[in-house]
């Protein structure tokens, strides 16, 4: 990416190293990490994983906000999906995780895999 | 002119709750797959201006931090889901949710004052404290459905709930 196009980082963000397009490690005084995402919008957010987390997975956290973010705005000038389109590939996704043996018996079972 | 009277209620999902909506046995009768519909559903018609023509009383904000989102993937990979299959799911979340930035320091000042049982959740408690929460919809009942948890996040005038008992209070106030 080129100087100009580069987006004006936070000054916080000074030290930080680019990992790849719009995602930074920011390196906070108790020597931890935190993890820094810039968005096309020039906005910016950082947040830091409990586990440590692979470049794939932190694209995948980059795509899915930067697309999560287009959707949103899509639906407000009225182009994006319709909610029965939205409502009815969720649907099809879970029909799949059903026939894939994915589901909980019990929904409260989901609690057992915070810890 | 008509009188509007409208009320935000702000909630932080907790993972387990957005886990399980998404791998419920039966959507229909599933409280957290019934919560998350009429959370999208809120939030779609108003962002797409669909609500102008009648008005919503109770205004749905879905609030979420990165950290949590993490958490998703982690326990999603966790059961095997392939990452295609993840992406669609967290891009699903990033649409109808508004995002929190929780810094360190939420947490460590958090740290000092949390009841213990609650420190393995303080990422979901500082979404909620800095996102301005009314609500916290969970499952858990080891770290946040605690009394002590409860009483804790009422300092901050923020109800601990589950699925069932937050369509309850929806219910009530009369909107859905």
């Amino acid at each position: 990416m080129s100087e100009r196009k580069r987006p004006k980082l936070p000054p916080e963000w000074q030290k930080a190293e680019r990992l790849t397009r719009g995602i930074y490690r920011l390196h906070t005084p108790d020597g931890k990490y935190r993890y820094g995402f810039a968005f096309p919008d020039g906005t910016f957010t950082s947040f830091s994983s409990r586990h440590p987390i692979s470049l794939e997975d932190l694209r995948l956290h980059y795509r899915a906000e930067v697309r999560g973010r287009r959707d949103q705005e899509m639906i407000r000038k009225g182009l994006g999906p319709t909610l029965e389109e939205i409502e009815r590939a969720q649907k099809r996704r879970w029909e799949k995780f059903k026939r894939l043996g994915l589901v909980l018996e019990r929904e409260e079972d989901a609690a057992l895999l915070d810890d | 002119m008509r009188h509007f009277w409208t009320i935000e209620v702000r909630l932080v999902v907790d993972t387990n709750v957005r886990v399980a909506a998404e791998l419920a046995s039966s959507k229909e009768t599933s409280a957290a797959a019934q919560l998350l519909r009429l959370i999208q559903r809120k939030v779609y018609e108003r962002a797409s201006g669909k609500a102008g023509e009648k008005r919503q009383r109770v205004v749905v904000v879905w609030l979420r931090s990165l950290e949590m989102q993490n958490e998703l993937r982690e326990q999603l990979a966790k059961r095997g889901f392939r990452s295609s299959w993840v992406l669609s799911i967290l891009q699903e979340t990033a649409m109808f949710s508004e995002l929190v930035t929780v810094e360190e320091r939420d947490i460590s000042n958090l740290r000092k004052q949390a009841p213990l049982e609650a420190h393995d959740d303080l990422h979901v408690i500082a979404c909620a404290i800095k996102g301005k929460a009314t609500h916290i919809v969970t499952y858990d009942k080891r770290h946040l459905l605690t009394p002590e948890a409860k009483r804790f996040m009422r300092r901050y005038r923020i109800k601990v709930v589950t699925p069932a008992e937050m369509l309850d209070e929806l219910r009530r106030l009369g909107d859905p």
